[in-house]
């Protein structure tokens, strides 16, 4: 057995030995022959059309030749077997193998086809589902526009929109940025990640796309270059689930406000409202960005607190479109698409209301990342996406986005969908809050913590106060009076003292102190736990103290 | 003595044997030891150097250890639903206390139910051996999902039957929170016990409890002073995997909150340890979730240790050696036999639900119908080769569980066998590294992963934001790593050494000898370690949702199944992800069936 074994490695290895050398002999060994016969080599160049062609470098055994204009060239070699090499700009370079064993004249004719534009795989970072990226993928490969620039494949890199700057960077040939908000695309921009969308094409698509909606400008400028284009635009709302609020004896809410009352404090400790965390959703910190601004830091506060306290808070904003389809709960604060879709997927029960205290409408952008090897395919598929054919997926039944351009409801396939163009022209109606990016960019790391050591982790404690504070009210306990000094101070941050743990102080959280943080809050993780659990301690010791003022209010 | 004898060393470390070492050494070190040192050494350093800044905090704050409740309900009553959510002791409290019951009630029922299987004959007991392996066919994330299904207040299929038709509850119930994730590891964990103690069962030489039963000791007696201790070391082996399995589980965790976003369920430390790694990518990790993560590991390491030296010292199963005996198996009174029947059964039924329940979800229309399911449709199933991103998430885990599977059987054979038959100082330090990945809680090896090879390898192939397939391999094969070790370790250990000296003194040397002699007396084994190796990597669920999270396109299945579960895709994909548990559960019905089949006997599933 043992010998058997080596012999079958000495075969091989002779084997691998004499294809070595043979391979060698062929690649290698120089055909030389006998010297000093020259023989001569003519030939004519043209392209695939047949017309000659000037300026082609022909070359071959050391020697060169360029055709003239009649694309005719010449030189004289010694005789032997040579490869003989066409080469121009921006055309295929050929060779052939000639074999010149005679002093004579040889003929060698080429014909050089055009280069064509070389392949084009996108990179594209995106927060889109599989459903968008899939349906417009397919779309786009099969347009005119794609085979234009020769894109024969799009990758998707569904990163989570905090890893995008380093993502850019790490990886430096990212091509697209697509969906995320505003708010990522400006930090984007920012940091100068961004390339201004420049191309004849992409100016075009631009100047018929609406300058503004709701108030909100479509497109972000500067220096009079734009830098990112909203291919949707979304608001922000809550859908209903009807059967659950029928079934528990509970109004339909109309307004922010409404989500904060004590009537839907009724269920708990089962929650009829569902909502996002914080620092988990982006969609939803727009949203409590939306109550805060529309009702000032501190009731936009006391109204989170108390709409917190009468919530499931779940991880992901689309968790809470689900508990809604399913019942789980009566009312979840959604983005409209999420809305659109169960109202599409369960019409006699889910239904989308567009907050009457105000929402804000907000582009969903489109860009062009500087790092992109290939800048004009790459503003080829944004132009592509903000055209009326790209803007058709989002009239997808699964996908029901507000398209940002119009023009698309006017397509065979915009007239399918007269529900979206409804809500469409509802949307453009809706009541929109003033609303500034600046601001909420300004505090949003610190808003995102606050809420997180305020209402998600201390929920418990905050949950039980409030069902005790309601149903003590309810049941005629105390009196409304007294309900509205408790009101007063919950969720208050004027009334919520807490030890800042870098001064010692004792600190509120009012909006100049959170934005003094915010910085720190996102990059300093020490920073960042010491503070939030300082906040937490201060939040949950004060709905101690509440639940024992109102016992003894109660006896 | 000698503390190090060069000549034994230099007459043990022949080339094969360096190589073998070398292959485990240097693997162990650089993706388990490396990362995990540097987790432990982030949790340490604070603005003001190295100290204990972190831990004294977190050991200090309410919100990790509390010694009175800081809320929660149990056994209340409002508006006409019974509250089962448990207290709030604090995350960390939590954690142990959870892991603690589950443990405890997982050992009562595992060694009753082996008990009963392995020492009496009744109705349908062949049927029952089968039936109670079910609850280890993973359904990650689905199980809680179904749990969540079944104890809704509103519509779930339990208060459906119970309350709103046989009208025999006085209130709904609602399950939820720590007391619903006691429920769904315990229906889950429970046959680890058993089959650990089942095994010891069949090892105590009959001789011991015939004397006993000389002497006068009878049923309840006997068991307590004769069986029992005999069988505590399997039972304590059982029992620990019980432990760590519970504290690192995020299946059931992510499954209750992603469907009822409960409070009191996000109060243990798996999912503290988890929601923190979205944080951890761009601010840095909170050193007080690396200072948790060291306390949990300091935690399952050393007990883990001292059950196995507990174990090693007790096992004295097997006085004689030689073959099995025949089971001391009787047949009970009518009486206890249906007393029998009826718990196994009723075990059976409530413990296989999120089996049940991920089929239902699967091929009936389940998720959107309420109650009740009223129709049933491939239309998921079939998704399995049509829906191109499911296609995706299965290819990819088949790749990363092959290759995760070479490895392991590269490296485990090269241990196993270094372990088992060479004589090499420190050889007992190999073995403990190699067995430690069973008391590594997943999301922890992630972290130090994530710390050691998103820092320090930045733009590398082993840079997880890059591209984390790579890590998700290593991190399979390295969690699985001790299951193969046995596997092939039991197999090594009955090979006589006679064989091995034949093989030399006819001129063979040792590499030789290891690939014609030991390798194919030892290919059962290996084979069977590798089925199960690949099944659990399959099914592996820490790692994959956090490190499998940073790519799209290189997500495996498990991380699939919880973006489902847990949202992000559109509606009612839930069935997709039941859909693909049941693939899950048909390779892990297959792989335990070959592996049985190729060793002629039920393997020792899990153990120390």
């Amino acid at each position: 057995m043992c010998e058997g074994l080596d012999q079958k490695i000495i075969a091989i290895a002779v084997v691998v030995v004499l294809l070595l050398c043979g391979g060698y002999l062929i690649f290698f060994n120089n055909p030389g022959g006998s010297q000093a016969i020259t023989a001569t080599i003519q030939g004519k160049v043209t392209d695939s059309n047949g017309v000659a062609l000037t300026g082609v470098s022909v070359s071959a055994g050391g020697k060169t030749s360029v055709t003239g204009i009649d694309g005719l060239y010449l030189f004289t070699l010694d005789k032997g077997n040579y490869n003989v090499e066409a080469k121009k700009m921006g055309y295929d370079t050929k060779t052939s193998s000639l074999s010149a064993p005679e002093g004579k004249t040889y003929v060698l004719n080429f014909t050089l086809s055009l280069t064509k534009p070389k392949e084009v795989i996108l990179k594209v970072l995106t927060r889109h589902s599989s459903d968008i990226t899939y349906n417009s993928k397919t779309a786009f490969l099969t347009s005119e526009i794609a085979k234009k620039y020769n894109i024969i494949d799009i990758k998707w890199y569904g990163i989570s929109g905090t890893l995008w700057v380093d993502a850019i960077k790490l990886s430096n040939d990212f091509d697209i940025a697509w969906g995320g908000g505003p708010v990522l695309f400006d930090v984007l921009m920012n940091e100068k990640l961004l390339s201004p969308l420049t191309s004849n094409e992409i100016k075009s698509v631009l100047s018929q796309l609406p300058v503004e909606i709701g108030g909100m400008p479509l497109k972000r400028v500067k220096n009079s270059e734009t830098m990112w284009a909203g291919a949707a635009i979304s608001s922000f709302g809550f859908t209903l689930n009807k059967q659950y609020l029928k079934n528990e004896n509970l109004p339909e809410p109309r307004k922010w406000m409404d989500l904060a009352s004590e009537i839907y404090a009724t269920t708990l400790p089962n929650p009829s409202i569902g909502t996002a965390d914080a620092l988990k959703s982006t969609s939803n910190t727009r949203i409590f960005e939306i109550i805060l601004q529309g009702y000032g830091w501190n009731e936009g506060w006391q109204l989170l607190t108390r709409m917190g306290a009468n919530s499931r808070i779940y991880d992901q904003s689309e968790l809470v479109r689900d508990a809604a389809i399913t019942g789980n709960i009566g009312i979840g604060t959604t983005i409209d698409f999420y809305g659109y879709t169960a109202q599409l997927e369960n019409p006699e029960l889910c239904k989308y209301i567009l907050p009457e205290d105000g929402t804000l409408i907000n582009p969903d952008p489109i860009a062009l990342i500087n790092t992109s090897p290939n800048p004009d395919a790459a503003q080829a598929f944004i132009t592509w996406c903000l055209s009326i054919e790209g803007q058709k997926v989002w009239l997808i039944p699964t996908i029901n986005r507000m398209p940002a351009n119009p023009a698309v409801f006017n397509t065979t396939e915009g007239k399918l969908r007269p529900d979206l163009k409804e809500i469409y022209e509802i949307t453009k109606e809706a009541a929109v809050i003033t609303f500034s990016d600046d601001i909420a960019t300004s505090y949003e790391n610190s808003l995102m913590n606050y809420y997180s050591a305020t209402i998600v982790r201390s929920q418990i404690k905050l949950t039980d106060f409030w069902m005790k504070l309601s149903s003590a009210y309810k049941s005629g306990k105390i009196t409304k009076t007294q309900f509205n000094e408790f009101i007063l101070k919950f969720g208050n941050p004027q009334h919520l003292e807490f030890i800042d743990p870098i001064s010692g102080q004792k600190q509120k959280f009012t909006e100049t102190f959170a934005i003094s943080i915010n910085s720190q809050m996102g990059s300093d993780a020490s920073f960042r736990t010491k503070m939030v659990d300082a906040i937490l301690k201060a939040a949950e010791t004060q709905y101690d103290t509440f639940v024992n003022e109102l016992k003894q209010i109660t006896g | 003595m000698k503390l190090f004898n060069l000549n034994k060393l230099h007459h043990e470390l022949d080339s094969l044997t360096f190589l073998q070492v070398c292959i485990g050494t240097i693997f162990l070190s650089i993706f388990l030891i490396a990362p995990l040192l540097l987790m432990t050494g982030q949790a340490f350093i604070s603005k003001n150097g190295i100290n204990l800044t972190w831990f004294t905090d977190l050991l200090g704050s309410p919100e990790y250890v509390s010694f009175q409740s800081r809320g929660g309900r149990f056994g209340e009553v409002y508006n006409g639903i019974l509250y089962l959510w448990g207290f709030d002791y604090g995350i960390l409290l939590n954690s142990l206390i959870v892991a603690a019951i589950v443990t405890l009630i997982c050992s009562i029922i595992g060694v009753l139910v082996a008990f009963f299987v392995n020492r009496y004959n009744f109705f349908g007991k062949r049927i029952f051996q089968i039936l109670l392996l079910v609850p280890l066919l993973a359904t990650p994330f689905v199980n809680a999902y179904v749990i969540g299904k079944l104890f809704n207040p509103r519509g779930g299929l339990i208060n459906y039957i119970f309350y709103d038709f046989l009208h025999i509850l006085p209130w709904r119930i609602d399950i939820d929170g720590l007391f619903g994730i006691i429920l769904a590891q315990v229906l889950s964990y429970y046959p680890i016990v058993y089959l650990n103690v089942s095994a010891a069962l069949n090892n105590i030489d009959p001789s011991l409890e015939e004397m006993a039963e000389n002497l006068g000791a009878k049923s309840l007696k006997l068991f307590r002073t004769i069986t029992f201790p005999l069988i505590i070391p399997s039972l304590a082996a059982g029992a620990i995997i019980t432990f760590i399995f519970s504290l690192e589980d995020l299946g059931a965790t992510i499954g209750f909150i992603g469907a009822r976003a409960n409070p009191l369920a996000k109060k243990v430390v798996s999912y503290q340890v988890f929601s923190s790694f979205a944080e951890a990518l761009t601010g840095g990790i909170s050193p007080k979730v690396a200072a948790l993560a060291v306390i949990i590991l300091i935690l399952t390491v050393s007990s883990y240790i001292l059950v196995q030296k507990y174990v090693n010292i007790r096992n004295y199963t097997m006085l004689s050696k030689g073959g099995r005996w025949g089971s001391r198996v009787s047949v009970p009174s009518k009486h206890r036999q249906s007393f029998i029947f009826v718990f196994l059964l009723l075990l059976i039924i409530i413990a296989s639900m999120p089996q049940i329940g991920t089929i239902l979800l699967a091929t009936t229309d389940w998720t959107t119908s309420g109650a009740l399911p009223t129709k049933i449709t491939g239309e998921y199933l079939t998704t399995l080769w049509t829906n191109q991103d499911v296609t995706r998430a299965i290819t990819n885990s088949l790749v990363y569980s092959l290759i995760a599977v070479v490895i392991m059987v590269i490296v485990g054979s090269s241990i196993a066998y270094v372990v088992a038959k060479r004589n090499i100082p420190g050889k007992g330090i190999l073995d403990l590294l190699a067995t430690i990945p069973v008391a590594v809680p997943g999301i922890t090896l992630a972290v130090g992963y994530f710390l050691l090879f998103g820092q320090y390898f930045r733009g590398s192939v082993l840079d997880p934001l890059k591209d984390p397939a790579l890590l998700l391999i290593i991190a399979y094969s390295i969690r699985r790593l001790p299951f193969m070790i046995r596997s092939v370790h039991a197999g090594l250990q009955q090979i006589d050494k006679s064989l091995e000296e034949s093989s030399f003194n006819l001129g063979a040397g040792r590499t030789t000898t290891f690939v014609k002699i030991i390798l194919p007396l030892v290919i059962g084994h290996l084979i069977s370690g590798a089925l199960l190796g690949f099944v659990y990597s399959m099914a592996e669920v820490s790692t994959s949702v956090t490190l499998g999270a940073l790519r799209e396109d290189r997500e495996p299945i498990t991380f699939f199944i919880s973006r489902i579960i847990y949202g992000v895709a559109a509606v009612g994909s839930v069935s997709i992800g039941a859909s693909m548990c049941m693939l899950l559960m048909a390779v892990e019905i297959a792989a335990m069936t070959i592996s049985n089949y190729i060793l002629k006997q039920k393997v020792s599933y899990l153990g120390v």
